[in-house]
């Protein structure tokens, strides 16, 4: 996973931005028409989420982990809801004219929450704990396209590139971490892990194991000073009990079950919000074996479903066919593109035309005496999962392709995935993208030995568009560049994309300024406030 | 003689401890998953970081390399790190279990106390139609499961009723509290897990057997000697039959002892306490080795220890069993 990816992603509370349209980066929503509202202080925003692991941004790899550090810590750069980056430590950046030399200048004025001052120093420091093979942590690939980096003044940080990298930002946005802290430490046990010092908007005061983690507002915050005195994260492992607290109101936030969406609308203190998350649903055809290897197959695989039908009967109606890899807030997208239809009669001309038809009467299609017949695996224990994957096999079935399910333990499925076994036909798994289109790691023929190309996809085409976009540092070209990958990717289906999901959120109505987002609703939690009568929560 | 059988039975728990840890690791390391279930949802992407994660874990050793490293280390205190949360195995125990024991000492209490004055009334009004609704209630309450009865008691007395808070241990940002606010809100945390979802279960059980054992000494032929003495009816039941019936019971809270600190995983997971059952679960789902470790090796002592003091109040409450 990308570094900001697993920062982002979800924020097991998620976000969409497509329904705000472009709006707004990270300034207070515009309120309405008269009365004027002037912001006030005060209140705490009690969050309701499964247990953190590891706070230090460069070790956790969970969801609630991810959402504390985004508050706690501060990238170079962060992104806004557009899937942009923009500002944070870093003022401005600049790069040379071969893209090779990106050169950050950092805010003077940013003091650690100890009140230790922050410089270039720390920079260069979380950079030498990634690469450390010391370190636990699955980040070091998002710095692979990095040769070295230097301390050129406290207030200016330098990174040399081995090739120009446009998606380079991306892992600039992870948390920075204190060296006056931690240098010298075993950063894997550290008990900073536990008790975090960052340069966040807000800062850490305590975790009560199990029970909550509590965030205070940082007075000295280098930008909008956050409204909220303080937010709380109470922790309850039970997703049908945590549902009965954001009813009850003993929580302000939390993530929202599918089957519960209809009940919660009707609790009238809450505001629920859907919209697509970062995750994306796909199916993975293994195409080392003759079976997978033609695109007329794969698109077959892919006309032969009904993506209607299988979002309202698997998940609820929450999930909105995709098209390609992009995240639908993405400016990656080319709004042409069409999710494949559904069109069971396309499909079998299709796999007619690629050799596969029915010569002996068993109603599955065979080819030089061979049927049409692969293992399926999905994760077991996820309904989801386990819903679609028994629709797909009816719909294979109706064109003559035999589906046979697997159900797996997750590291039992991914080990079988990972190479070098990739000891696998086909798949159903879903994947959370980075904010950055860059596609490298799941579609270019290079990945196909170690990286994420799971399913060995193999095209020409594809391999110079991503190489392209990666190199490519205008931004309108850029777009132009992934605008075609785009296309290529609909045309050739390295994988039959299925589905993002769609992420449901309530939030207490007594907050003003939220705004749901893809990267995560508390994106812009600085902004929000509560008028002084609806406020809970005295001042800690 | 007492101290003698202490002593062969503490010696054996030695090799009964060893024999379930080398089981439960050879189990945790059979069972599918594996450390990428560590890294959930997060799949690593060089090599060479998965195989330094996996040196770094010990999990490029071959197994009983990996059990008798465990144990060396078990044997100098050292219960190793939590692979997901990073920290000392065994500090994560410990601070949970002041939690644990704040849920689970009341409930058995409060059963005990509730059991035994019902079991041996049920017992003496047999057939009786007090007894009859204790023994229906007993058995609606031991044969549903638990997770069951403290999703209903919540949606009951919580989210229907607003009688009980739904989950936690304390109110979270309880206003100017004084010590007495305090117990009781702790107190009103403590009615479904440990009330409702242990409590009811443990009193269930207790009941029964209080009250099968009391129907035994009641035929007892001393019971009938003491009645033929002419002893009056208090006097035979209390100090004759109902010290002999709660010798039974004796076991039963023997076989508790493991719960006092073990917690339950049901109780604790669906009310939020942050306790070592949901500690014990969390571990399992998440492949946590050392910590599966950790718990289960204190669960299993506790047993062990239970069934020891079980055995050795018998012996002292019973002048006819004598261990040689």
């Amino acid at each position: 996973m990308n570094s900001r990816v697993a920062r982002l992603i979800l924020v097991a509370t998620v976000v969409a931005a497509v329904a705000l349209g472009a709006g707004c980066p990270r300034r207070a929503p515009e309120v309405e028409a008269p009365p004027v509202v002037t912001p006030v202080r005060g209140d705490t925003l009690v969050i309701g989420d499964v247990a953190p692991m590891v706070l230090n941004p460069i070790l956790a790899t969970d969801v609630p982990s991810a959402t504390i550090n985004g508050l706690v810590f501060s990238g170079l750069v962060r992104a806004n809801d557009r899937l942009e980056f923009e500002p944070e430590l870093a003022e401005s950046w600049d790069m040379s004219p071969d893209g090779l030399v990106w050169t950050f200048h950092l805010r003077d004025d940013v003091t650690w929450h100890d009140g230790t001052p922050f410089t270039a120093e720390d920079v260069a420091f979380t950079l030498e704990r990634i690469r450390d093979p010391h370190t636990i942590t699955v980040r070091r690939g998002d710095y692979e396209q990095v040769d070295r980096w230097e301390v050129v003044d406290p207030h200016t940080f330098r990174v040399y590139f081995k090739e120009p990298f446009a998606p380079a930002l991306q892992a600039f946005s992870i948390g920075v971490i204190p060296k006056h802290l931690l240098q010298g430490v075993d950063i894997n046990t550290a008990p900073f892990n536990t008790n975090p010092v960052g340069t966040g908007r807000f800062r850490f005061r305590e975790w009560k194991p199990d029970v909550h983690v509590i965030l205070d507002r940082n007075e000295e915050y280098f930008e909008q000073v956050p409204y909220l005195d303080s937010i709380a994260f109470r922790l309850i492992p039970d997703d049908a009990v945590r549902m009965e607290e954001l009813a009850g109101g003993g929580i302000d936030f939390a993530g929202i079950l599918p089957v519960q969406y209809a009940r919660m609308k009707g609790v009238p203190h809450l505001a629920v919000h859907r919209f697509p998350a970062l995750r994306f649903d796909y199916f993975g055809w293994n195409e080392r074996l003759p079976l997978f290897d033609d695109d007329r197959v794969r698109n077959a695989l892919g006309l032969a479903l009904d993506r209607e039908a299988i979002a309202a009967a698997a998940y609820e109606g929450f999930a909105v066919p995709a098209t390609g890899p992009f995240p639908l807030a993405s400016w990656a997208i080319d709004p042409a593109v069409q999710p494949l239809g559904y069109d069971p009669e396309r499909a079998k001309q299709l796999m007619a035309e690629a050799g596969w038809r029915d010569t002996d009467g068993d109603t599955w299609l065979d080819r030089d005496g061979k049927r049409f017949e692969f293992e399926f695996l999905g994760r077991a224990g996820d309904p989801i999962a386990k819903m679609v994957i028994e629709l797909a096999m009816e719909y294979y079935k109706a064109i003559g392709v035999k589906l046979n399910p697997l159900f797996l333990e997750w590291g039992d499925l991914v080990s079988r995935l990972d190479p070098p076994r990739r000891a696998f036909e086909a798949f159903f798994l879903g994947f959370s993208v980075g904010v950055d289109p860059d596609v490298h790691i799941f579609y270019h023929s290079t990945q196909a030995e170690w990286g994420f190309n799971d399913t060995n996809f193999q095209d020409a085409e594809v391999d110079r568009l991503i190489d392209e976009g990666r190199r490519t540092m205008d931004f309108a070209a850029r777009k132009q560049v992934y605008y075609q990958l785009h296309r290529r990717l609909h045309d050739t289906q390295p994988v039959t994309f299925m589905f993002f999901r769609e992420a449901i959120l309530g939030v207490d109505q007594r907050f003003q300024g939220v705004v749901p987002s893809p990267i995560g609703t508390l994106w812009n939690v600085e902004h929000w406030w509560v008028p002084q009568a609806q406020q809970k929560h005295p001042a800690p | 003689m007492l101290r003698g059988y202490i002593a062969r039975r503490l010696l054996m728990t030695v090799p009964m401890l060893l024999l379930i840890s080398f089981l439960t690791f050879s189990m945790m390391h059979l069972a599918p998953g594996g450390l990428s279930a560590v890294f959930i949802g997060a799949r690593v992407r060089l090599e060479e970081d998965r195989i330094a994660i996996m040196r770094h874990y010990g999990l490029d050793q071959p197994f009983h390399i990996r059990y008798f490293r465990w144990l060396g280390r078990v044997l100098e205190g050292d219960f190793g790190y939590s692979l997901r949360f990073r920290r000392p195995a065994l500090d994560m125990i410990v601070e949970r279990i002041p939690a644990t024991l704040q849920l689970t000492i009341p409930s058995i209490l409060v059963s005990v106390a509730v059991a035994i004055p019902v079991g041996v009334l049920s017992a003496l009004r047999q057939y009786s139609v007090a007894d009859n609704l204790a023994t229906v209630g007993a058995f609606l309450f031991v044969s549903t499961p638990s997770f069951f009865l403290g999703i209903v008691a919540i949606l009951i007395f919580s989210v229907g009723l607003g009688w009980l808070p739904i989950s936690g241990m304390s109110t979270f940002g309880l206003r100017d509290p004084t010590t007495l606010t305090l117990i009781v809100d702790r107190l009103r945390h403590l009615v479904i897990p440990g009330g409702i979802v242990l409590g009811l279960g443990y009193t269930a059980g207790l009941l029964r057997y209080v009250r099968g054992s009391m129907l035994d000494v009641l035929r007892q032929e001393y019971i009938r000697t003491a009645r033929a003495k002419g002893l009056s009816e208090r006097v035979v039941i209390y100090k004759h039959a109902l010290r002999n019936s709660l010798l039974p019971v004796v076991t039963i809270l023997g076989m508790w002892v493991p719960y006092i600190l073990g917690g339950s995983m049901i109780a604790e997971v669906i009310s939020a306490w942050p306790g070592m059952g949901r500690l014990a679960v969390d571990a399992v789902f998440g492949r946590d080795y050392p910590l599966v470790m950790g718990t289960l090796l204190l669960a299993a002592s506790m047993t062990l220890v239970g069934n020891l003091l079980a055995d050795v109040s018998y012996s002292l409450l019973d002048p006819r069993i004598r261990y040689e």
